[in-house]
């Protein structure tokens, strides 16, 4: 076969799937999402939030709600007041709201949910601070705090304030099935398959989903789910940006949001395992030297931002001045390790998972042209997350919060599972600069949250290359807003468009 | 009497791989594998680039002059990757190859070889290692060895090891029942020097045959793990380049075919190379026995043959200058060179000669029964005079059952072991005979009683392996006589038996032929048997027919040295045939080199 | 026959046993600390403490193990980590998807394999042979997924006659269940077909040079009767590949649920394995095992049925 025949071959071929994929489009009533995995429990305690929101959003309501900044919104909660010293939040629920049981939402349901939800294993996060949860009255609660706490509404707009009836909290059945008062009812379920919805008539919401039906498909290989696209069965899916072109020349609606950072998390800022990350000028080398944006073509497909900060773009907190802080410039890079006293470079051993390979040849020939000389220890990806923080370097994709608040708790001063002991209280202006932003309020906040960026980006504390994003496939007529948080968003950021 | 024939040469077989290379597709899978082994060695020196340096400006970039097959989505040189990738390939399916040889073959030869608890209890190990998911263990192992290469391809042998196991189990199983295993038991050699000198190369074909369909089986698992990401990224390998490939299947399809290409490629040779193999030893191996042995013994023979016409007189059968070839590979031997012979109704025939001598030959090619490589010509066979060397397949085979009966050697082997023997007798009767269900039982009872059973109907429900090798013989020579033929071929028929059965059996023919008046070719290693039953005897040697005449003139006068041993070595009736075959040989190359 | 039964029931428990504790001490080797990747990226270390003790993490493995096998005995899985539920009840969900997939693949490989290799291997060296033959390397050569994807592109997206993705209960609808199962089926039989008829060429080859066989036609029995000989005696055969291939099919149907998103325990073992949710992992491997040993014993009682020798024994 010769080259030029066997081109065209391909070439028929793509042109073949390309065709088809655009007769398959056309404008539909039915919703029909492949999600990238499946729902992890109908208990919302248990849930997950990054890709269980299709899901749990059909079929319960939460107490409130995030739009795609991070803003927080009402939902069940019609309005909510903190207390003068943050330490009491009141909130005054909705009325006339039912469960699918007929159990009626009111102050009772709300704290029995809450108390769940505090105790649940994966939910507790967002209410760590939370001392106790009372009934006002019929439809008011107060949610007693043992200290501030600015991102708890957040992240129970993320997706960790969905109600359902006490009377499955009770019976201890909440992941058995879902009694909620979403806008969907669950009408029939293949498990690891297929989840169908129908609408609920008179919802209060109603008018925020356009869809008489709903189905959810759990497609955990990408390949499949692509296929699942281009042969109609579903019209949204969660995409791989590999097929960003043929998606576009289809005709679909591609849509991004920021999803997390990529880089090297550096945890040695003190030089204690790995002196040489102490010098501010050896960490700067190390974000020179990464050509950012051509890793984000040549590995993510241009599905994200170049960036050399940990705050999402687009959202408070991130500044855009710092995008281009550190342009790749080997030389400079170079110059900055001689300065230090690196010109010879230094040794390093850092973890390696499948989910990281795609940057390990990257990483090896760039730390290897400063010659850092990496040892690799390789290990399986649920390992990894137990492991890596145990070096002082390693290859990272850290989730990136919309809410600025938030993003900083988890990416600098809460312990996580990538970074243990936060060392930020070591260095007295980054102390400084956070207990600024974790004090003051509204705008000020904003501005405190900012300088403390830009303070973290000059000081690299991190080696940041750009930041990914989540990308979505819909077809014509369907528009998907991405959720900073969010693997997969909500059902109220899928809309017709 | 005496022709001179041209002496053939001896010619020895060739060795395995030459008949390997001589087959175009053997020779073919050799060259692709031999490249890919030059190729992975000389990868330093092949490879036009650094396999791993990234140009991340050019990724996914075309072909072009500096990167022939173009760049992968980090931008490394895609030929470059293929190259290094082969040596990956190789290296990764030696180790699990060597693996699954040491963890199988061993235990596999042991289970075979002492059966019992050694073999229930390593069998059953075997089985355990199957029953365990191999997913699971291959995920286990990457992440308890760290995804150490070495490692992880030794789990995949030892996974792969259960089919070593049964290969080797197998292959000395039906090694350790051969008589040679035995004797040597006897002898009091160890169990570790039969199982290395005696047991082992018995089994290497099939280890052969295994091990190239092992290799292509361990390239497949070890790109399907690198494919699922298990495994070191910074080492160039064709399963990871597919994983590259796969997802930029629908926008870049040549990431994906030029590493599938290479594995198929290899892979493919692999498996040509294992069925081209099980091929040439196929043929060489000693089962189907007759026309192996036809071609590893039939060479070596003085040239005498002996065109018996017996003119006058009307023949039940008779043959002249009948030649039988095989073909093997390539080469096409001569087992039976032009031999003649005639035999009058009633009369009782005896072949003799050694195993190898083309005593079964002629007989096969008389029912026009040879195996498919081989075939037999004749300036004519007749049939009471009326020729049948010249009919169609269909009308020859016509003759089978009613002009011709056969009676085999091995009684135990020439039964359907899965039929009951009722049925076995009755089929012919109403499929060729065209009689009733009731007729034909009837005809088989009546047949059963002349051949001298009495627990008729007990033997008539019982399967093959239920009954006796004596009875056996003679439900055996009830289904030669079944259909009343004018001409019984009888091929060794009691060399299996013991003696006293024997007598018994020989006692069976002489009544028969007696009764029936059919004529009676007896094929015989054994001239007290000769001396029994026979008339007149024509003695084979080497496909030759280098003596015959009545029976007392041969017994008296015997010309030929080779008569002369055979009737000695029959006066002991205890001696074993082997020992007969051996000594036969022992002159034969006595005279090949004189 | 009773006593032989009852000595493979026995041996099929130990068996049982050992790969339970195998998988269960290599699972807990591969994965020192699953709480990380149960609770996902957003954990505290805090949370992740009180997981591993909610979960006896804290206890020696051999402890754990023995309390896992006293719940086992009583058909007690236990609780997937993941999810919270009873392994047993998500097995059972998975059971019906990968059982229709691999039973109808090997139905496919019962009827065409025994059929091609039946083909093959009376008439060796024949066209037909031939044609199997290059067929048998070029399915051998190929990567699995390769064909399952032409299959997928060509028959789904292509021509839309089949979902390229999904599983339809029989319970909803038969055709869709048909139409649900038929690519997966076919992408997992077509290996297996060419496999089966390999080894019935092989086999049908090897009895028709048999002994019995050259005796059956020396008493002028016609082909047609000599073939039904020669397929009566290697039936035994064929059974025996068909029950070793349905382990082979179970393995292969993990890939082939992945590309045709199928919820069938091969998703499930891929999915736990990732997640490090070991319960589910052995509660797999149980079911799986369990299975097998099943198979196997009725793999025995049908040989014994086919082969009179096996029978008396």
């Amino acid at each position: 076969m010769t080259t030029r025949k066997a081109s065209r071959l391909m070439g028929a071929f793509a042109a073949l799937l390309l065709g088809l994929a655009g007769a398959a489009a056309a404008a539909e009533d039915d919703l029909r999402i492949g999600n990238l995995l499946d729902v992890t429990s109908w208990d919302p305690a248990l849930a997950d939030i990054g890709f269980d929101g299709p899901y749990l959003s059909a079929v319960y309501d939460p107490l409130v709600i995030i739009d795609e900044t991070g803003k927080v919104l009402p939902a069940l909660a019609t309005d909510w007041q903190f207390s003068e010293d943050r330490l009491t939040l009141t909130m005054n629920l909705r009325q006339g709201v039912r469960f699918s049981d007929g159990t009626p939402f009111n102050a009772d349901a709300a704290v029995a949910n809450l108390e769940h939800l505090k105790a649940g294993a994966r939910s507790s996060e967002a209410y760590h601070n939370v001392k106790s949860v009372r009934k006002v009255d019929d439809d008011t609660v107060e949610i007693a705090l043992s200290a501030r706490d600015d991102s708890m509404l957040y992240l129970m707009g993320l997706g960790r304030s969905y109600m359902i009836s006490p009377d499955v909290i009770a019976k201890g059945t909440a992941a058995a099935a879902p009694v909620g008062s979403g806008p969907y009812t669950l009408e029939k379920a293949v498990p690891g398959a297929e989840y169908d919805f129908t609408r609920v008539p008179g919802h209060w919401d109603a008018a925020t989903y356009p869809y008489d039906k709903v189905a959810v498909f759990p497609i955990l290989d990408p390949t499949a789910r692509h296929n699942a696209m281009l042969s109609g069965q579903v019209n949204v899916s969660y995409g791989d940006p590999v097929n960003n072109q043929q998606a576009e020349a289809a005709g679909w609606n591609v849509s991004q949001s920021p999803a997390g950072w990529v880089g090297l998390m550096l945890l040695d800022h003190e030089g204690k395992r790995l002196p040489p990350l102490k010098d501010v000028r050896v960490r700067q080398a190390l974000n020179h030297a990464f050509n950012g944006p051509a890793i984000l073509k040549a590995v993510s497909h241009e599905a994200g931002k170049p960036a050399n900060q940990v705050f999402a773009v687009g959202r408070p907190g991130h500044v855009a001045a710092l995008d281009n802080r550190y342009p790749y410039d080997f030389e400079k890079a170079k110059a900055l390790m001689a300065e230090a006293g690196f010109a010879d470079g230094f040794d390093v051993t850092m973890p390696m998972a499948p989910l990281f390979q795609p940057w390990q040849p990257v990483t090896e020939q760039t730390l290897g042209l400063l010659n850092i000389r990496v040892q690799w220890d390789n290990m399986q990806t649920p390992d990894y997350q137990v492991n890596a923080p145990k070096y002082p370097m390693f290859i990272a994709f850290i989730a990136m919060d919309g809410d600025p608040i938030a993003n900083l708790a988890r990416q600098v001063t809460m312990p996580q599972w990538y970074n243990l002991e936060p060392e930020y209280a070591k260095f007295p202006e980054i102390a400084a600069l956070v207990e600024k932003a974790q004090t003051l309020t509204g705008d000020d906040q904003i501005k405190a949250v900012e300088a403390l960026n830009t303070k973290l980006t000059e000081e690299a504390w991190w080696s940041v290359w750009y930041q990914a994003a989540n990308v979505y496939h819909a077809q014509p007529g369907i528009r998907v807003t991405g959720v900073p948080g969010m693997m997969f968003p909500t059902l109220r950021f899928i809309k017709r468009g | 009497m005496t022709s001179a024939a041209p002496l053939p040469v001896y010619r020895r077989p060739k060795p395995v791989w030459q008949r390997l290379v001589a087959r175009p597709v053997g020779l073919a899978a050799l060259l692709v594998l031999a490249t890919l082994a030059l190729v992975a060695v000389l990868a330093p020196y092949l490879s036009p680039k650094d396999p791993n340096f990234l140009d991340l400006m050019n990724a996914g970039a075309p072909p072009d002059a500096d990167h022939l097959l173009g760049s992968d989505s980090a931008g490394r040189d895609i030929l470059s990757r293929l190259i290094w990738g082969s040596r990956t390939t190789l290296s990764g399916v030696v180790i699990t190859v060597v693996t699954a040889l040491l963890a199988g073959v061993p235990t596999g030869m042991a289970a075979g070889y002492f059966g019992g608890r050694t073999d229930a209890f390593l069998s059953w190990i075997s089985d355990v290692m199957q029953a365990v998911p191999a997913m699971i263990i291959l995920l286990v192992v990457a992440a308890g060895s760290r995804s150490n290469f070495v490692v992880l391809m030794a789990a995949v042998g030892i996974i792969m090891a259960p089919g070593y196991f049964r290969v080797a189990r197998a292959a000395a199983r039906s090694v350790s029942r051969e008589d040679y295993i035995t004797a040597a038991q006897v002898a009091g050699l160890g169990h570790g020097v039969i199982l290395r000198r005696h047991v082992a190369p018995g089994i290497l074909a099939a280890v052969t045959i295994q091990t190239a369909l092992a290799a292509g089986i361990a390239m497949g698992i070890q790109a399907g793990l690198q494919f699922l990401g298990i495994g070191q990224s910074n080492v160039p390998s064709w399963g990871a380049m597919m994983a590259d490939g796969f997802r930029f299947m629908l926008t870049n399809p040549w990431l994906l075919f030029w590493p599938s290409l290479a594995l198929g490629v290899a892979i493919a040779a692999l498996a040509l190379l294992g069925s081209t193999l099980a091929d040439v030893m196929r043929s060489r191996s000693p089962r189907p026995a007759d026309a192996a042995e036809a071609v590893a013994d039939g060479a070596a023979a003085p040239a005498t043959s002996a065109p018996e016409l017996d003119a006058g007189a009307e023949s039940a059968l008779r043959v002249d200058n009948l030649r039988v070839r095989y073909r093997n590979g390539g080469t096409v031997t001569e087992v039976v060179h032009g031999i003649s012979f005639s035999v009058r109704p009633g009369e009782v025939l005896g072949i003799v000669g050694e195993s190898g001598s083309g005593k079964s030959q002629t007989v096969y090619s008389l029912l026009d029964l040879l195996p498919a490589n081989g075939a037999s010509t004749a300036d004519g066979i007749y049939l009471r005079g009326k020729p049948i060397h010249a009919l169609p397949e269909k009308e020859r085979a016509r003759l089978l059952g009613s002009a011709f009966g056969y009676v085999p050697q091995e009684p135990m082997s020439n039964l359907d072991p899965s039929y009951r023997i009722g049925h076995q007798l009755c089929e012919p009767l109403m499929v060729v005979h065209g009689l009733g269900r009731g007729e034909a039982r009837a005809r088989v009872r009546d047949v059963l009683a002349k051949v001298g059973i009495r627990d008729i109907d007990r033997v008539m429900r019982s399967y093959p392996h239920e009954i006796s090798g004596g009875m056996a013989q003679r439900v055996l020579i009830a289904g030669a006589i079944l259909g009343q033929p004018s001409v019984l071929l009888a091929d060794e028929p009691t060399t299996a038996l013991d003696v006293t059965v024997q007598a018994e059996v020989l006692q069976l023919l002489r009544d028969l032929r007696a009764e029936t008046g059919m004529a009676l070719v007896l094929i015989t290693h054994n001239f007290g048997v000769v001396a029994d039953l026979c008339d007149r005897v024509i003695v084979m040697r080497g496909g030759h027919v280098i003596e015959s005449g009545p029976v007392a003139e041969i017994f008296a006068h015997a010309r030929h040295p080779y008569t002369r041993a055979l009737i000695e070595a029959s006066a002991d009736i205890e001696t074993s045939r082997r020992e007969l075959d051996r000594m036969a040989r022992r002159t034969e190359s006595e005279a090949v080199q004189g | 026959m009773l006593l032989f039964l009852l000595k493979r029931i026995g041996a099929g428990l130990v068996l049982l046993v050992a790969a339970t504790a195998g998988t269960f001490f290599l699972a807990h080797l591969a994965i020192s600390d699953p709480t990380a990747a149960l609770l996902g990226s957003t954990a505290t270390p805090e949370q992740q403490a009180a997981l591993a003790l909610k979960l006896g993490l804290d206890r020696p493995v051999l402890v754990q193990f023995l309390e896992w096998a006293g719940h086992a005995v009583r058909g007690d899985l236990g609780l997937s980590w993941r999810s919270f539920q009873p392994v047993s009840e998500q097995i059972l969900q998975r059971v019906p998807v990968t059982l229709s997939i691999v039973t109808f693949a090997l139905l496919l490989a019962a009827l065409f394999g025994t059929l091609f290799g039946v083909l093959a291997g009376l008439n060796p060296g024949g066209v037909f042979d031939r044609v199997i033959q290059a067929v048998t390397v070029v399915l051998f050569a190929l990567p699995g997924f390769w064909l399952s994807l032409v299959l997928v592109l060509w028959f789904a997206v292509r021509l839309q006659w089949f979902p390229a993705i999904g599983y339809v209960s029989p319970a909803d609808s038969m055709t869709g269940w048909l139409r649900s199962i038929t690519l997966p089926s076919v992408s997992l039989a077509l290996g297996a077909i060419v496999m089966v008829a390999e080894q019935l060429r092989n086999q049908v080859m090897t009895v028709s040079r048999l002994d019995y066989i050259r005796t059956l036609k020396s008493r002028g029995l016609p082909k047609s009767r000599i073939r039904l000989h020669v397929l009566r005696n290697a039936a035994p055969t064929a059974i025996t590949v068909l029950a070793v291939m349905f382990t082979g099919l179970l393995s292969g149907a993990v890939v082939v649920e992945a590309i045709f998103s199928m919820p069938g325990l091969g998703q499930l073992t891929q999915s736990s394995a990732q997640m490090g949710d070991i319960p589910m992992l052995l509660g797999i491997t149980a079911a799986t095992v369990f299975f097998l040993v099943l198979v196997y014993i009725l793999l025995d009682i049908v040989l014994g049925w086919v082969n009179p020798k096996v029978r008396i024994r």
